[in-house]
């Protein structure tokens, strides 16, 4: 892959790296910081490129890993009251972003990985690495979990 | 009631625009910085190539019985080049790679490859020995690659002698996994210099340009190599020191020499798009600080900002922006200042805590480096260290005692209406390796004008 083809497929990959920053960090300014270290890593590694298809869940797994990173650092809370994470951008689907969120992380990943991303459940293997059997389970039990919650909502 | 939709896409929205803007200018500044690294564009003449086509095919052979344990790093190279990345690589590209590294003499159980080999296991049984295999000899998955395997087996290219450098580029390049060929690594003929000669060349030749002892030269090693560039053809040595830490991590320096193929220092650098010493120490200085993580850009912007920094003379191997930094032992404090034109600071790493890390840094500091979005300090507000001695008061009337912990010194956010200051006391966290991080301890929440401490206690951690 070339250099000109890797720059174009990460900025091809925006929005994709976007729902995975958003899903992992509620403060804009810490998704903009694991996405520049991020795009930083996949460009010093991207010899180990041959074809865009690949580029993918590996950059989600380098991109997961520095949502982490900053996840270990934000370890402060400042102690004042009614702190709100900040509401859902405005085109967002409002319920189902609070569901979404809502989710643990081990649901959370597969869900926006199988049905954001359009990704199978071996690239989603790969980039979380668990077994695929697992990415099935987690993925079922998190519909079934999003879709009761996503029911009672539209009871309210 | 309207149906739970299939489509989850637009859960989060689209990327807001700073974000687009953050990923077009990470991508396009990465891409410029590469196409600085090499500015020559003119080709090696046709006869050279061919001379070189030759020589190096008759060499070829030879060679590869001088150097150890190259079939696994050409195995990898063949893999490379047949399959890319480590995920896409096919069980038997996993089980050559691991049968030539037990050619090679790595410890790979003869119990694991008969189960590679035989029909006990299924595959996904095997796919998943295979990568603890070589996830076990070379570490995480996506970053396994023949450079890495390289690496793990000969040591950082800078140790390399010249036969592995020759050899390993040489393929690499014939493999079409590198295309570069502005800098060509050759072997030295019979009637050449030794590598040997050369290094004690260039030794000398930094001695007595920098008034060095004996002792003070050889604590560098030297990273020898012998090769030509596609703008000058003529083979000439190169000579760069540096040290390596015990953790293997390299360390470069400032002092390099460029000879002529007959051994004479030279100042050729021009022709041989080769940076000056000065164009050379400045790009070892991004390195090093574009080698440590995102949150030392910051650190990058305040070091464009300072002439000095501080230091511990007495076998301190890191530069701090504070004189104080918590990370040093009390009884090396206070730190000395060190010019940042100082030849020793080329020679020290950023401080972990206080140049990694923006928690100990003053308040005015962190908003002027653009940390965060807090108040900043108005005319009327009490200073920083009477808000902290505030706090350390209040949190000892309440049982809590803050010795032993440092001060970190945040604002209410910018948009909110108390001019307060927020004192943390942090605990320094640490593993075998070192310094890992902070974790606070206590807060106390401080009226930035009256002084008065409007709560206080322990502080709770995000988990």
């Amino acid at each position: 892959m070339t250099d000109e083809a890797f720059e174009q497929a990460l900025i091809n990959l925006t929005e994709t790296m976007y729902r995975v920053c958003y899903a992992q960090l509620r403060q804009k300014a810490d998704r903009e910081d694991a996405v520049q270290e991020a795009l930083k890593k996949a460009w010093e590694k991207r010899r180990l490129l041959r074809d865009e298809s690949a580029l993918k869940p590996w950059l989600v797994r380098i991109l997961i890993n520095e949502c982490h990173n900053i996840q270990r650092k934000n370890r402060r809370v400042i102690p004042t009251e009614d702190v709100m994470p900040p509401p859902p951008p405005e085109d967002a689907d409002g319920v189902m972003h609070d569901l979404i969120l809502a989710l643990p992380e081990k649901y959370r990943m597969p869900v926006l990985m199988i049905f954001m991303e359009g990704m199978n459940g071996t690239e989603v293997a790969r980039a979380l690495r668990i077994p695929p059997g697992t990415v099935h389970s987690r993925v079922h039990k998190a519909r079934q979990i999003l879709k009761s919650q996503w029911e009672e909502a539209q009871k309210e | 009631m309207k149906q739970f939709p299939d489509d989850l896409s637009r859960a989060f929205g689209r990327a807001d625009k700073e974000f687009v803007y953050q990923v077009q200018c990470t991508v396009k500044k990465l891409s410029e910085e590469k196409r600085k690294e090499r500015t020559m564009n003119k080709k090696i003449p046709f006869g050279v190539v061919l001379f070189l086509a030759i020589l190096l095919l008759a060499m070829g052979t030879a060679i590869a019985l001088t150097i150890h344990n190259w079939k696994h790093i050409e195995t990898a190279m063949d893999i490379a080049v047949e399959n890319g990345a480590y995920w896409e690589w096919s069980l038997n590209a996993k089980i050559r790679l691991i049968e030539a590294m037990a050619e090679d003499g790595l410890a790979v159980s003869e119990g694991d490859m008969a189960a590679l080999k035989g029909d006990d296991l299924t595959e996904d049984e095997k796919q998943e020995l295979a990568d603890r295999i070589l996830t076990e000899q070379y570490g995480e998955e996506h970053f396994i690659y023949y450079y890495t395997i390289a690496v793990a087996e000969w040591g950082e290219p800078q140790t390399w002698t010249l036969e592995q450098r020759y050899w390993f580029f040489k393929t690499e390049r014939e493999k079409g996994l590198y295309l570069d060929n502005s800098w060509i690594d050759l072997l030295p003929e019979e009637t050449d210099l030794t590598r040997d000669e050369v290094v004690r060349i260039a030794r000398e030749a930094v001695r007595s340009a920098y008034g060095m002892t004996d002792e003070e030269i050889e604590s560098y090693a030297p990273n020898v190599s012998f090769f030509i560039t596609d703008v000058c053809d003529t083979p000439r040595w190169m000579v760069e020191f540096y040290t390596q830490g015990e953790d293997g991590q390299i360390h470069g320096s400032p002092y390099s020499v460029l000879l002529t193929r007959d051994g004479e220092v030279t100042e050729d650098w021009e022709n041989l798009g080769v940076l000056t010493p000065a164009q050379a120490r400045l790009r070892q200085e991004r390195q090093k600080e574009t080698a440590v993580d995102v949150f030392t850009m910051r650190g990058q912007m305040r070091l464009q900002d300072q002439n000095t920094v501080f230091w511990n003379p007495e076998g301190g191997k890191h530069y701090h922006f504070l004189a104080d930094c918590p990370m040093v032992n009390a009884d090396k404090l206070p730190l000395k200042e060190l010019p940042v034109w100082d030849a020793q600071f080329g020679l020290l790493t950023p401080c972990p805590c206080c140049v990694s890390l923006q928690d100990f840094w003053s308040l005015k500091d962190k908003l002027r480096y653009d940390v965060g979005s807090w108040k900043y300090p108005g005319p009327d507000w009490i200073s920083e260290e009477e808000a902290v001695e505030k706090a350390r008061a209040a949190l000892e009337e309440e049982g809590c005692s803050p010795e032993g912990l440092y001060p970190a010194v945040y604002s209410t956010g910018a948009l909110e209406e108390e001019d307060r200051y927020i004192v943390y006391f942090d605990a320094l966290l640490t593993d075998p390796d070192g310094f890992t991080g902070v974790d606070p301890i206590y807060y106390a929440i401080v009226d930035a004008c009256s002084g008065e401490v409007v709560s206080c206690g322990e502080s709770e951690s995000n988990g």
